[in-house]
Formats: C-alpha cells, sequence, structure tokens
C-alpha cells in the first residue's frame, strides 16, 4: 500500500490555530489536549523580522519507537505507513510518552489514555482528507493519499520516510524540529520496561489472589 | 448471619476468574486511577447527517456542513463546494460545535428579582416586553419616539435585522443603533458619498487579474484566513501584493512589500501619492476628464502634502511614498484592499474618500482587475422599497448612537433592547452607566455575560446550528443556512423574537410571516437587487449567490459594481465633493500625542488595537474552551526600542494608561510592531469562566472620540508604567 503523506509548507502558514482546533473536534480531544501544534517564533530584529510559524504533530515514523514500546499493543504501524492508536486498547501507562524522540504522545488527564495525532483514519479510509488539512484555509497543510509529493521538492523528514513532511524556508534547526531527525534508537530497551511492568503486576496477582481464595480457607 | 463463601476447590468458574485475575494482572503495573480496559472503541463512528448551514460570524461566510449524530451537533466542517473558502474554516466558526453544547448556555428566560433570577417562560417574557415598550408609548404620547432603543448587531440572520426594523420602526421607534458605529460605519458611508453604494466595489476572484494588490491595513490573514488562499493565488500569477500595517502579522508573510507607517496617518500618506501623481502628470487624464467630479478642488488641496511633509507625518522616509507612487502609476490594474482599521480613526471618512481619489486618478474603480475591497462590503443594497413599504410615514429620525447615550444617563430611555456587547463601544464605562439608567433593559444573549448581569431580563437566543436563516457576506453573496438541530430549551431565533414582538406592538400591520423563508421571501419581492435569489436556488448553492441578481435566471453578479464606470452617483461620476465634509484633507487623529493638544502630550506612545485570530467577540467566542488555548488575557505588543528607557522587560506587569483610565497587562517585546507604538488585543472581557480569554475589556479605556459616523479605536495617545 502507498503511503500516506501530510506536507506542512511553512511559505503558507498563518498560524491561526485552525488545524489544531479542526484536529480536536475531529478526534474528541478535550481543550488543552493539543494533538497538533502551531508554534511560531520571530527572527531578525525590526524592521526585517519575519514570523515563521510550524504546525506539528505525530511524525509517524517508519520505524516507530511507540509501538515498540507499547506493552498494551494498542500502537501498530498500519502498512499506508500511519500509526495507528487504538485507544480501546490504550492504558494510559505512558511508556510511549517516553519512548518517542519527538516527544509526541501525552496523556490526556480527562481521558486517561494516550493522546496522539490518529491521521484521521476515520476519515482517510472514506476517502476524505485528514481534518487539519481539510480546515486549514491558506493551504499550508496538504494531504497526499498516494505518497507522491511534488516532483522536486525538498522537505524535512522526506529522506527519512516520516509522514508529516516539511517544506520549509529555513533550516530544520531554526524550526521546533529535532535536528537532524533521530530514528529509532530505544527498541533495544523495551525488555526492561516488560520486566518493570511484571514484577509489580505479579504483586498484584498474588494478592488478588490470597484475597479471593485464601480467604475461604480460614472460614472453613 | 453467616457469609456465603466461595468454593475452596477450583472449580471451574474459579478457574476462569484466576485466568481474568492474571490477565489483570499482568497489565496492572500500568494501570492508573479510574482506567477502564476494553470497552468501546471511542474513535468516532459515522455521523447521522450533514446538514448544509453556513458560519454565523465574519462575512467571509464560511457555508459548512455541520455534522450530526445522536440530534447533538458532533462537529462541522467547511463545505468544500464553496469557491470563496475551498472548503476551509478558521477556529472562530469551529468554536461554535463547543459553544452550541456548552453546559454554560442560558436555556430559558430569567426575570431578575432583586439579586436572583426567576425562571419565566417564553410567553410570559414576550408579554414583558411587549407591555414594557406599549406603555412608554401611552404615558409619553408626544415624547415615545427616543425612548426605546435597540443595540445590534443581530448576529443570527439578515431576517432578524428585517424584523427588528419592521417591529420598532413600525411601532414608531427609530432608534435602532446600527453595528456600523463601531465597525466600518465611515468607509461605508464614504464609498456611499463617493460611488453612490457602500459595498466594495468588486469581488475577490478579481484579484486575480489584478497587477498590484494593495492590502491597506487589512491583516486578512488574522481577520478572514480563508481568503488567505486568494492572495496566495494572486502572489502566484505575480500580482504584486504591497501591505501598509504599522505591525508585521502573518499577512505579512505573503507581501511583497510592507509599509509601517504611524497609524492614523494613511490619509496624509495617500493625499502625498494623489499629489505625486498629479505634478508628475501620472494620473489618467482621459478618465478623471470623464467621470469624475471635483478634481481641481482634489487638487488644490493634496497642494500642501509634499513627500517631505508626508514623511514627517507618517515616520516613512520619502523615497518609500515615491516608489509606491510610482508602483501604483506603473500598475494598470490595481485593487485597493481596505481593512477595518481605516474606519477607526476621527480622519476615517476623509482617508477613504482619498482611497477613492487615488483609485480614480489611476483610472482603477471599475473594471477586470481593478476597484476598492472594503472588509464588509456585504451590506444588501436595494432594501429601501421594503423599508418605504412598511415604515409609518410619521416616523421620527433617529438621533444615533451617541444621542441616546446620552439621554440615557439622563434617564430619558425606558426600554433598551440590548441584542451584543456594550463593550462594542469605546468608554464602554460610561456606556454601561447609561444602561444602568434605563427602566427595563432586555438582554438576548447566550450566556450569564457582563450585558445579562445589566439586564431585568434575559431572553436567550438560538445558537446559529439552531436556526435557519440568510445571511449575506463580504463578497456580495447571499447564504442559506438550514437548521441542523432543534433548539434547546426555550431559546428562540432573534427573527422569531423581533417577528412575535412585532406582532404584538403593530398587531394586524405587521407583515404575517411565520418562518424565516416567509421573511426571506418579503424581503426578494421588495428589493429588486435580491428579486432572483430564490429559496430553492439558495438551498442548493454551497457558494451563495452575490447580488444584483435581478431575474430567477441571472446568475448572480461577480466582479465589479459599476460596468462601463457608471457609477450609483446622482451625476454617474466618482464624486469627490461633499460640502458636508469639505475637501478631502488629513487631519491628526483626536487625542493624538502629536497633535495640537497639550494634554496629549502626557501620553506618547500611539495606541492600537486589533482582532486576533480566535476571537470574534466578547459574546461568543469568550465561552470556548479551545479558544481560551491560544489566548492569554490583557497583554500589550510593544517594540524593544519603545521601552528601552523605562526600564521595562520582557513579561513584566505593566498599566497601559489612557486619559480615560488604566488597565494591567502583561508587556511582549517584539520586533514586528514599529517603534512608538502600542498593540493590544482587543478580545479581553470580563464574564466568562475561562481566565485566559477574561480580563479587563480594553474598550473601558478608550476616550470617546467619533468621527461623523463611527467611533475611533486607535491612534490616540498612551503610556505604559510599571505595575
Amino acid at each position: 500500500m502507498n503511503d500516506r503523506l501530510i506536507l506542512f509548507d511553512d511559505r503558507k502558514c498563518i498560524r491561526c490555530h485552525s488545524c489544531e482546533v479542526g484536529c480536536q473536534l475531529e478526534n474528541d480531544a478535550p481543550p488543552g489536549v493539543r494533538l497538533r501544534r502551531v508554534r511560531s517564533h520571530v527572527r531578525g530584529r525590526f524592521p526585517e523580522g519575519v514570523e515563521r510559524s510550524i504546525s506539528t504533530a505525530c511524525f509517524h515514523c517508519n520505524d516507530p519507537a511507540c509501538v515498540s514500546s507499547c506493552p498494551a499493543g494498542a500502537l501498530r504501524r498500519r502498512p499506508d505507513g500511519v500509526v495507528e492508536h487504538r485507544r480501546n486498547r490504550c492504558i494510559g501507562c505512558g511508556y510511549c510518552v517516553q519512548s518517542c524522540p519527538f516527544h509526541v504522545p501525552q496523556v490526556s488527564p480527562e481521558q486517561h489514555t494516550m493522546r496522539k495525532c490518529s491521521f484521521c483514519i476515520q476519515r482517510i479510509d472514506y476517502g476524505k482528507k485528514p481534518a487539519c488539512v481539510a480546515k486549514c484555509p491558506s493551504g499550508a497543510l496538504a494531504y497526499y493519499p498516494s505518497g507522491e509529493t511534488p516532483v522536486g521538492l525538498a522537505a524535512y523528514g522526506k529522506a527519512e520516510r516520516l509522514h508529516m513532511i516539511y517544506a520549509l524556508r529555513g533550516k530544520p534547526g531554526e524550526y521546533p524540529l529535532p535536528d537532524p531527525v533521530p530514528l529509532n534508537t530505544v527498541k533495544d530497551q523495551q525488555i526492561w520496561k516488560w520486566l518493570g511492568g511484571l514484577v509489580p503486576g505479579a504483586v498484584v496477582l498474588a494478592w488478588l489472589w490470597k484475597r479471593a481464595f485464601c480467604e475461604e480457607e480460614t472460614h472453613d | 448471619m453467616a457469609k456465603k463463601y466461595h468454593m475452596a476447590t477450583i472449580s471451574r468458574r474459579n478457574f476462569l476468574k484466576a485466568g481474568a485475575l492474571a490477565t489483570g494482572a499482568l497489565a496492572a503495573p500500568s494501570v492508573v486511577g479510574g482506567m477502564e480496559l476494553g470497552g468501546k472503541d471511542p474513535l468516532p463512528g459515522p455521523v447521522d447527517r450533514e446538514v448544509m448551514s453556513c458560519c454565523q460570524f465574519c462575512q467571509v461566510r464560511c457555508t459548512t456542513l455541520v455534522q450530526v449524530r445522536n440530534e447533538k451537533v458532533v462537529n462541522v466542517y467547511g463545505n468544500p463546494g464553496n469557491t470563496w473558502t475551498n472548503g476551509s474554516m478558521c477556529p472562530k466558526g469551529q468554536s461554535l460545535v463547543e459553544l452550541t453544547n456548552s453546559p454554560n448556555r442560558l436555556l430559558y428566560p430569567l426575570k431578575r428579582e432583586g439579586e436572583t433570577w426567576k425562571r419565566i417562560s417564553y410567553a410570559e417574557a414576550l408579554e414583558l416586553v411587549a407591555d414594557r415598550i406599549l406603555k412608554v408609548k401611552e404615558t409619553y404620547p408626544d415624547d415615545y419616539a427616543h425612548r426605546v432603543a435597540l443595540f445590534e448587531p443581530l448576529w443570527e440572520s439578515h431576517e432578524s435585522e428585517i424584523m427588528a426594523q419592521l417591529a420598532l420602526k413600525m411601532a414608531g421607534f427609530p432608534e435602532i443603533c446600527p453595528p456600523g458605529d463601531t465597525c466600518i460605519g465611515n468607509s461605508a458611508t464614504a464609498l456611499r458619498i463617493c460611488l453612490g453604494s457602500p459595498a466594495s466595489t468588486t469581488t475577490l476572484d478579481e484579484t486575480l487579474n489584478a497587477r498590484t494588490l494593495v492590502l491597506w491595513g487589512a491583516n486578512i490573514a488574522e481577520t478572514y484566513p480563508p481568503y488567505m488562499r486568494w492572495i496566495d493565488l494572486a502572489r502566484e500569477k505575480g500580482v504584486k501584493v504591497i501591505y501598509v500595517d504599522p505591525r508585521k502579522t502573518p499577512t505579512s508573510n505573503y507581501c511583497d512589500a510592507q509599509i509601517m507607517a504611524r497609524p492614523g496617518t494613511d490619509g496624509a500618506l495617500l493625499l502625498g501619492l494623489i499629489r505625486y501623481l498629479i505634478h508628475e502628470n501620472l494620473y489618467d487624464r482621459n478618465f478623471v476628464a470623464r467621470h469624475v467630479s471635483g478634481f481641481k478642488e482634489l487638487a488644490e488641496s493634496a497642494e500642501a502634502y509634499t513627500p517631505e511633509a508626508v514623511s514627517k507625518i507618517s515616520w516613512l522616509p520619502p523615497e518609500t511614498m515615491i516608489d509606491l507612487a510610482k508602483t501604483l502609476a506603473g500598475s494598470r490594474k490595481t485593487i485597493i484592499w481596505m481593512g477595518g482599521s481605516l474606519s477607526r480613526f476621527t480622519n476615517a471618512i476623509q482617508t477613504v474618500r482619498a482611497v477613492v481619489a487615488l483609485q480614480a486618478l489611476t483610472a482603477n474603480l471599475a473594471g477586470p482587475g481593478k476597484g476598492i475591497i472594503n472588509m464588509q462590503g456585504g451590506k444588501p443594497g436595494g432594501m429601501e422599497g421594503l423599508e418605504e413599504k412598511f415604515r409609518p410615514k410619521d416616523l421620527a429620525a433617529g438621533i444615533g448612537f451617541r444621542k441616546v447615550l446620552y439621554r440615557m444617563i439622563q434617564k430619558k430611555v425606558d426600554v433598551l433592547l440590548l441584542n451584543s456587547s456594550y463593550r462594542r463601544y469605546p468608554d464602554a464605562n460610561r456606556v454601561k452607566k447609561g444602561i444602568l439608567n434605563v427602566g427595563f433593559v432586555v438582554c438576548r444573549g447566550f450566556f450569564m455575560n457582563e450585558e445579562a448581569r445589566l439586564s431585568h431580563l434575559i431572553i436567550p437566543g438560538t445558537m446559529p446550528f439552531e436556526s435557519s436563516g440568510a445571511q449575506y457576506g463580504a463578497q456580495r453573496q447571499v447564504v442559506w443556512r438550514n437548521r441542523a438541530v432543534p433548539a434547546p430549551g426555550e431559546t428562540v431565533g432573534d427573527w422569531q423574537f423581533y417577528a412575535d414582538l412585532g406582532k404584538r406592538l403593530n398587531r394586524e400591520a405587521f407583515p404575517d410571516v411565520h418562518s424565516p423563508e416567509d421573511i426571506f421571501e418579503l424581503v426578494r419581492l421588495n428589493s429588486p437587487t435580491w428579486a432572483g435569489l430564490t429559496l430553492e436556488r439558495l438551498k442548493k448553492d454551497p457558494t451563495g449567490i452575490s447580488w444584483p441578481c435581478p431575474s430567477e435566471g441571472h446568475p448572480g453578479t461577480l466582479g465589479t459594481l459599476y460596468p462601463d464606470n457608471r457609477f450609483w452617483t446622482p451625476n454617474q461620476k466618482v464624486e469627490l465633493l461633499a460640502p458636508a465634509l469639505g475637501p478631502i484633507a488629513w487631519s491628526e487623529p483626536e487625542g493624538s500625542p502629536y497633535g495640537d493638544s497639550e494634554e496629549a502630550k502626557a501620553f506618547p506612545l500611539v495606541f492600537i488595537q486589533g482582532k486576533v485570530v480566535q476571537h470574534w467577540q466578547h459574546t461568543f467566542t469568550h465561552w470556548s474552551g479551545y479558544m481560551a488555548q491560544f489566548s492569554e488575557g490583557n497583554y500589550v505588543q510593544v517594540n524593544p526600542r519603545t521601552v528601552e528607557k523605562l526600564g521595562l522587560k520582557e513579561n513584566d506587569w505593566i498599566y497601559l494608561e489612557t486619559e480615560l483610565g488604566k488597565l494591567k497587562a502583561r508587556l511582549h517585546l517584539s520586533e514586528m510592531i514599529l517603534p512608538g507604538v502600542v498593540w493590544t488585543p482587543s478580545y479581553p472581557g470580563g464574564g466568562s469562566s475561562l481566565k485566559e480569554n477574561s480580563g479587563v475589556s480594553i474598550n473601558t479605556i478608550i476616550p470617546g472620540h467619533w468621527d461623523k459616523v463611527s467611533a475611533q479605536f486607535n491612534g490616540f495617545g498612551c503610556r505604559l508604567t510599571k505595575a
């Protein structure tokens, strides 16, 4: 299957936050849980000052650290490159929060699960654009369902096969983007996290077992 | 009593239970408080229906598809068929989903009883209002006309405006204070005087045919975000985009050049351009001779604005003005897009007349790729027939907001219908004082805001998704909004409240209307410019149809309003003479620190304010948590050079002081604003539970200076002190 891509063009962004709100409404995220985020900063002195804005969300890495760190199997990488998060399986443990090199996942305090960009699979699977792209008033965000972007486009993240890519006027380091792109480096550590879960788990199991069965013996 | 205990042996049931426990325990370390495992996937399922609607806020008038699930609005998307917006939306319009479902909404009429509120029925509330108004007529048979007033705007629909006008005017009460008073009344008036219609002379699609597009004080990116796509298309086509604004904004990124003149000196700059074009013989003599009235007078009054004089006034180097003049003279097709800010100075009418004069000199008023776009260019024209048909012959002439306010303070107004925020007026505390002196204040609102707290009776309104109606947009387009969900509680739309009130006040004389559709037909059949806009056509059209549309087969009119350079003035020429206003000239904005007034010099910085992208009006977006994410209460933006000597640092708390008062705000230093100028966002206000949106209304410290038509919000003096 072809990889899905969302391209951000910073020449067109007007930091209106429409993508953020559109994303939140579509993906049931309450105010404060921002799955997409527009950040801006000013470079240069008056009168040459220029404001640059960037809209970022989950990069949907080709080799996602979050997927391998998830103990509940809530995260998986789909064949089209989308890193899918299934909230009904998510246990809100926050391992993905720590493992993601981009600090993308966040735990929603009201919803008790991790929240991140869903790539609006509930829309793209029916041939629609993701909410952020559909609502962007200036065309700064564009959706390429077949992964083919304009020819010759130099975009941050394209070579690394991220699925959110950025056409920028400046260098990536001038934006709130990681530079250089870190690839998955945390995979090796995952076994410790599993063990870290098993030990307290066994304690709880023992306690529950005791409560369920030992009580009966004392009264027999 | 003996307890029932489980069997000790491991039965099948216990075995299963143990298995379940084991599974649970494996996951246990990750289980956090209150978490449930499994359950329904919260990814939203398909919606029950999508309803064609439109946004109620600004005049971009995004048509939308409202998504409804279980009779609840769950989301809203732009209608992809809309040519003007391409299906996009700004965050303000999206906040309506949250606002419609907000637990803070008022759903039933409330009557003040001392310090508390008593819930009453809509019928009782209506009766109360009608009785109070009729009593005014009885008590003061010779002097009732100005004792009942209404503060517009009526956001809900065009039908609401019509119904409110008819209900009060037919009963003999002319005081309907229009929203233009605090908006762009000045530029609409100037355009009407010069060209015959208050509307934009062209539509947005013509920007693609232009050679030069001047955004004069028009920060499109933050005020009309969906139109940015058009500016992007224009720059891709090679249109030169010039932006006049003392601040760099996201719009600046789309422009080839930015001219950062001192706020309020646009008129001087325009007259300087006019003088230069005349002196260098760079104007279109043929057009001026045939289509312009008052050229000689214009040339005389522009004579004083030499490049040096303009440079001194506007802080721009003389070359900047000369370069701009050469660019405009060399461009065969120029569109000037005027921002709302141009209207918000006391010299605004003259400034807008100068814009018209400049476009007239270069023959850029009518034709493809030429014209003037006004921020709210869509106000319907050709409604005079309808008004005349119903207006009583003996209706007293209106005295306007300022005199109404004076009467309110004198306790000479008995009923006030408060439809929108009183904080929209300058010197808002004085307006508040006036409202407190009114015998009976009726608030048509949505939330318990500062207006509701001042009133004696609250009759809550419907949110836009809960009523139907027509609305007009900046491209002269009319769109139809369908009701998506039923109105909750006893909320009623404005059209319904004013139709009900009109029937109670005027009995059988009032037109027999029962739905927005009825009212729309009434308007259409009495307005030649809307005659072809049948409901059937509108309900199908995601873009809307632009008037004039004189017949049913007519596609609507895009592009220039004045084909063949025939203007709607009495002599069909561009009328640059207006005896009441005098020659086109520039004057310092009232209260400016650079004027003659000595008192004003105590406030040496120039104050300007502006809308931010996430806020519309106090009455609505204030209550949205999604919008609060991007807000931070009162703050000011200044250039670091402005506060160098004051010893103020980024994020300091400061007092923003004007001659009227002061308020506490955060200081933000920015390289994006002209030194000597202080900018502050206009959204903060009280009432909302969201602290990010809350603050002190800026208009409480804005001195009440007015031009002929509308109020001044910018350009006067202020100062900053450490808090």
